[in-house]
Order: structure tokens, then C-alpha cells, then sequence
């Protein structure tokens, strides 16, 4: 290759296009709010679409390569598929990480979790929280975060990669791990990475516990922030749901699933393996994603209270669920939030933000705890696996945005006939269909529709962290979100496309 | 000049993996016609948000991205080149997912925070494709076929900012 004349026959072949800027590119996520004849909101929906042929993808496939190919459905929550894909094995092969295997998957798995919660609170949050859901759009973003807030942006985004490099010791990868074997992980810790884990745990343990009194600081000062969180518009009443352990405290990586009532009685405890006798899902016409409930309450439709089976699950969820952390930091800023509510559960949407960060600092602790505890260093993680015990096997985690399942049936060779994921996102799609129709009605009147209106309906949508469609890693920023206003007469009047 | 380049993609997404074909079939020809040796390549396959990817970019002086590209506008199997500034406007600030910023977010702010260590000189090449909505191994044919031209056209274009 190289001659000009190659070079001319490849252009005339194939053409090579510049296009600078794009002004479009395909958009799978969007919100339509319905106005009736006095410009109010009459209903509004939330729609994405939905990857195909997941399942039939599997099916056939060794289930040892399963905790591997499940990182590959979403680039943002691999680290939660894996370890939901491991926990399933160890049940099929019926072999459990003991020791030092599960303190470098829970070690791993934390790290992920700080990376993930940091990204949300700064970067997607934080323009909100801390520059004001209606300062100039310009500005509302990452960038402008920086160019007010210069010291802590920058330090936010040194400790996401701190937590980022930890994952890759762990992972192999950071971004797709493949520690995950029955019963265990692939490698033992050596000297080298425990003294590089030692050192970044403690930076990201220093800068999750400055983030929480920012946090707290900035709620005592700015009294819009606290009644935006305080108030009506971001409220409802809903079961929740999340893992704790035998003393009811807060876990990510394993425990039972707990269910509480929406005021705060608990309604279920069960495994993870037994979710189908408590999870139903519902579907609507039009929605690809599909709407779980409680069954032993039922589906009642997109409403809150007691007697409908609508349940959160998430980070708020999780502190609703339990009573608070194993680590002193996090039980302490537990205690401040539900303090500053006045109420537990707290029913309050945007505080699932709060939430969030206070839970980073829980994750810091405790891999501090990990990589401190001599018993990690063990060279015994990986267990001799010999043949399929179990035909069916649950593993349950909670991932960043709240309860993971993953199910998997095998035959005698060990190959997939059937897998079964439960995603958090999808769990709380209620809850944002729910929280977005009621900022709506609240927030937009008489038909006059702002920028910052419509920010503070997303801010209902964006308090849940979502991830939709994430495994399409299609064009760096393919998937635009947009808002489109319909007139009573079902005209279009406004099409926003959105920052999320 | 310390070069990389990134096939980003999703292996098991059909068409959505096309960069990472390409850029295997840039690794072949950089073995067999390398670059005068004071030039070194490196080449990765990802599937990184926007502020993981960037984050790859620090100490290189050039990147090259090969990335599907939906854009309904093209006809599948074209490929256009484009720079972070095409992302500007293209979507106001939106992402692949909710949970991440926007790819031209993410260079200015790592740019501002790391200085020259995040190179100006980033180049991405965006391939028309048709089916990034189902799982699965195989490419729509008319990637396939073109995947030895897509991976010779950007080697040229490489070649020539690299040894003007």
C-alpha cells in the first residue's frame, strides 16, 4: 500500500466525507409531555429503546464465558454484571469465594462503585446541585463546573482515576473485568499492586469525605437546593428495595434483598434466587422497557402509596432498606441525611444525589478495610472447579443504580438454555415514568415551557442515575434525549434536545 | 510523534463493531509497512464512556478514532472524517448514556485540567453503519467488504499528517 495511484483508487472506491458539525444523530431516549387545552401537562411519558437478542446471544454459550460476555451489554455498569455473572456461577458450580477471593472481588467491585457514584455526583449532578438548576445552559455541564468549582472538579476526576486504576488491578480491564471465576478470581494480589491500592485508597477516602461536608455545607447555605429536595415536586411514596446483611446493614456486593413498605415496615426478606415469587413485570404498549412490581401487592398502575406495587430501588432505596453502614464515616453522614429529611423512609427523589455520595465514602472505607486486612494477600483464590452441581443459578448484587439480578438455567454440559436479567434501570423505570409525569404537572403551567423548567423535569429523571441502552458504544454521543411538547391537539410545540 | 489509535466499539453489538475490526486490519498493515521508527503506534480496542476514553489520550500527540456512526443520513458503509469540534453543536451535550458526559465535554475539561498533556490532534473516523440494535458477532456485508479499505484509507491519511 502507499503509491499515489493506490491512494487515488481507494478515494474513487470509497469516499471519504467531511462533515463538520454533525447537526443530527439518531436519538433512542426521549420524554413527550402532553398538554391539554390550558397548556397543562395531562400526561407525560418516558420512552427508550430496548437492545435486542441478548438472550438468544447466550444461549448455547459455556456458562463459565457468561461473567465475560455480560460486561459487554453496558460499558458504565460491566464491573455489576460481572460480578452478578460470578455470583451466578459460583451457584451453578455450587463453589463459593471464601477469604481472600472475596475480598479482591469486594475490593474490586467498591473501587467500581466510587468511580461510578463520583461521575454521576460531579459531572452530571453537580452542575445541578452546585451551579443551580437555572444558571445559563452553557455553563450547566461538566465544564462549567470546572471553570467555577476549579479545585475539587479537578480533584474529582484524579480520584475517579485513582478508582478507575484500582479496577484495572482487580478487573484486567478496567472497563470489561474478567477477574470472575468460580468460586473465586483469576489471580492472588501481589506486593506491587496492594501498596499502589494502599496508597489510592487513602486520596479517595480523603476526597469522598471533603465531597459529603461540601455536600451537606451546600444544602445548609442554599436554600433553593434544599427546597427543591425538600419539597413536592420531586416526592413520592413507594415501596423500596435493596440488600442488607443479617443486622440490616447497607451491602452492595452480597446479602439478602429486603423490601420496605412506604412507611418504612419491612414487607419482604428473601434470597436472591427467589426473586421471581416477588417480582412481576408489567408491560405497556407504549414502552419497550417493561415495568416491574411487587406481586404480593400488585400492579396498580404508574401510582404511589401502599397499595401499589411500584418499588425504588437505587441509591436512596438502599438507605431506606437498612439500617445504615458497617464503616463510622458513612453511618455518621447516614444519620445527617435522614436527620435533615425528618423522616425515614425518606421519600425524596433528589436526595437519591445525596445518597449517592455518601455511599462513595462508604465504598472508601471500606476498601480501605480490604486492602488493610492482611488476609487479602492470601495466594488460595481459586478454588478446583470440577462439574456442573446446580442446573440453575441467581446471582444478585447491587449495582451503582440499584438491585441486579441475573439468572441463569444450564443443561448437563454446562451450556445456557436460558438467562434471565433483571437491570436496575428497568426497575425504576415506575419511578422515573412517575417522577417525570409529576415534575411535569408541578413545573410546566399555562404552557409556558423554559429552559430551566425543563431541567428540573430531567432533574427528577437524572436523580436515578440511568443507564439506557448502554451497551450501544455506537459514535461518541450518538444518543440524544429529547423532549418533545404536545398540544392538546397532539401538535408538536417545542422539541428540545437535552443535556442529561 | 507517539500515535494512538483506538477501535471503539461493542464486539458483540453487530455493526457497532466495526472500529474494532478496522483498527485490527491497521494493526496487520503497521506490521507488515511500519512508520520510520521515530514515530511510535499504539493500538487499543475500547469500549469506554467519554471520560474513560479520553483519559487513554494523555502523553500522545496524535489520536486516531474508528468508531461506528448512525447518523441516517449517510448510506451504510460510508465513512466521514471528523474532529471533536464536529460534536460541538452535533447534539447539544448529549451521550452515549445518561451516565457520562459528552465526548467534546470531556476533552475540553481534560484538556483544561492536564494542559498539552491531552493532545489538539485528534481525528475520528465515523463509518455509516445499519444495525447497532441487536446483539450478535456478524457485520452487515457491506462493512465486510470494506473493511481493508477503510483500514488502508485511514493508514494514508495517517501517513500523510505524520510525514508532511
Amino acid at each position: 500500500m502507499g503509491s499515489k495511484s493506490e491512494t487515488t483508487k481507494l478515494q474513487k472506491e470509497l469516499k471519504m466525507i467531511e462533515i463538520s458539525p454533525i447537526t443530527r444523530l439518531e436519538g433512542e431516549a426521549k420524554i413527550s409531555i402532553f398538554l391539554d387545552d390550558e397548556g397543562n401537562v395531562d400526561d407525560a411519558y418516558f420512552q427508550v429503546i430496548e437492545l435486542r437478542g441478548f438472550e438468544r446471544f447466550c444461549v448455547g454459550r459455556p456458562v463459565e464465558e457468561l461473567p465475560r460476555i455480560v460486561t459487554r451489554i453496558c460499558g458504565v455498569c460491566s464491573w455489576a454484571h460481572h460480578m452478578a455473572g460470578s455470583k451466578t456461577i459460583d451457584e451453578i458450580y455450587d463453589v463459593y469465594p471464601e477469604g481472600a477471593a472475596r475480598k479482591i472481588r469486594e475490593l474490586g467491585y467498591h473501587a467500581h462503585i466510587i468511580h461510578s457514584h463520583l461521575a454521576h455526583f460531579y459531572a452530571l449532578a453537580g452542575p445541578d446541585i452546585f451551579l443551580g438548576p437555572d444558571a445559563d445552559p452553557v455553563m450547566r455541564n461538566i465544564f462549567g463546573l470546572y471553570q467555577t468549582f476549579k479545585d475539587i472538579t479537578k480533584e474529582a476526576i484524579i480520584t475517579r482515576i485513582y478508582a478507575q486504576k484500582i479496577q484495572e488491578m482487580i478487573g484486567g480491564t478496567a472497563v470489561h473485568p474478567n477477574c470472575g471465576v468460580p468460586g473465586g478470581v483469576s489471580a492472588p494480589l501481589t506486593k506491587e499492586k496492594k501498596a499502589k491500592i494502599e496508597e489510592y485508597s487513602k486520596a479517595i477516602l480523603e476526597f469522598t469525605k471533603k465531597s459529603v461536608a461540601l455536600f451537606q455545607d451546600t444544602i445548609e447555605k442554599r436554600k433553593d437546593l434544599s427546597e427543591l429536595i425538600l419539597g413536592d415536586v420531586y416526592y413520592h411514596k413507594t415501596y423500596y428495595m435493596g440488600l442488607v446483611d443479617d443486622k440490616n446493614k447497607l451491602q452492595l456486593y452480597d446479602g439478602d434483598v429486603r423490601v420496605v413498605s412506604p412507611d418504612g415496615k419491612e414487607v419482604a426478606r428473601f434470597k436472591g434466587r427467589d426473586y421471581l415469587e416477588y417480582i412481576a413485570e408489567h408491560v405497556e404498549p407504549w414502552s419497550y422497557l417493561k415495568f416491574p412490581y411487587l406481586k404480593f401487592v400488585g400492579w396498580k398502575g404508574l401510582v404511589d402509596g401502599e397499595n401499589s406495587g411500584v418499588y425504588r430501588v437505587n441509591t436512596l432505596a438502599r438507605f431506606n432498606v437498612s439500617d445504615g453502614f458497617t464503616t463510622p464515616l458513612a453511618q455518621e453522614a447516614y444519620d445527617a441525611l435522614y436527620e435533615y429529611i425528618g423522616e425515614k423512609p425518606a421519600h425524596n427523589t433528589l436526595a437519591f444525589n445525596w445518597a449517592r455520595i455518601i455511599e462513595a465514602l462508604y465504598a472508601s472505607e471500606r476498601i480501605v478495610e480490604l486492602i488493610s486486612d492482611p488476609e487479602i494477600m492470601d495466594k488460595n483464590v481459586r478454588p478446583e472447579v470440577k462439574e456442573i452441581v446446580n442446573h440453575r443459578g441467581v446471582g444478585v448484587v447491587e449495582a451503582p443504580r440499584g438491585t441486579l439480578y441475573h439468572d441463569y438455567i444450564v443443561n448437563d454440559e454446562g451450556l445456557i438454555t436460558k438467562l434471565n436479567l433483571v437491570v436496575s434501570t428497568v426497575q425504576n423505570n415506575p419511578g422515573m415514568c412517575m417522577s417525570i409525569k409529576k415534575a411535569a404537572q408541578k413545573l410546566i403551567k399555562n404552557g409556558e415551557i423554559s429552559e430551566g423548567i425543563l431541567n428540573r423535569v430531567e432533574m427528577a429523571f437524572r436523580a436515578y442515575d440511568p443507564c439506557l441502552a448502554c451497551a450501544t458504544h455506537s459514535m461518541i454521543g450518538r444518543m440524544p434525549m429529547e423532549v418533545t411538547i404536545y398540544n392538546s391537539e397532539n401538535k408538536v410545540v417545542k422539541t428540545l434536545r437535552r443535556t442529561l | 510523534m507517539k500515535i494512538l489509535i483506538v477501535g471503539l466499539g461493542n464486539p458483540i453489538l453487530s455493526d457497532d463493531a466495526i472500529g474494532l475490526h478496522v483498527v485490527r486490519k491497521i494493526n496487520k498493515y503497521i506490521q507488515s509497512s511500519p512508520l520510520p521508527k521515530e514515530h511510535q503506534i499504539d493500538i487499543i480496542e475500547e469500549s469506554a464512556n467519554s471520560l474513560e476514553l479520553v483519559e487513554k489520550f494523555l502523553g500522545y500527540d496524535k489520536v486516531v478514532i474508528v468508531d461506528s456512526l448512525k447518523t441516517n443520513k449517510l448510506a451504510v458503509g460510508e465513512i466521514a472524517k471528523l474532529t471533536p469540534k464536529s460534536f460541538e453543536k452535533a447534539n447539544t451535550r448529549n451521550v452515549s448514556n445518561p451516565h457520562d458526559v459528552d465526548f467534546y465535554s470531556a476533552i475540553k475539561v481534560l484538556k483544561e485540567i492536564f494542559g498539552k498533556d491531552i493532545t489538539g490532534d485528534i481525528t475520528i473516523y465515523g463509518i455509516e453503519v445499519r444495525n447497532i440494535h441487536e446483539f450478535g458477532e456478524k457485520l452487515s456485508p457491506e462493512l465486510i467488504e470494506k473493511i481493508d479499505i477503510y483500514a488502508k484509507l485511514i493508514m494514508e491519511d495517517i501517513k500523510k499528517s505524520v510525514l508532511k
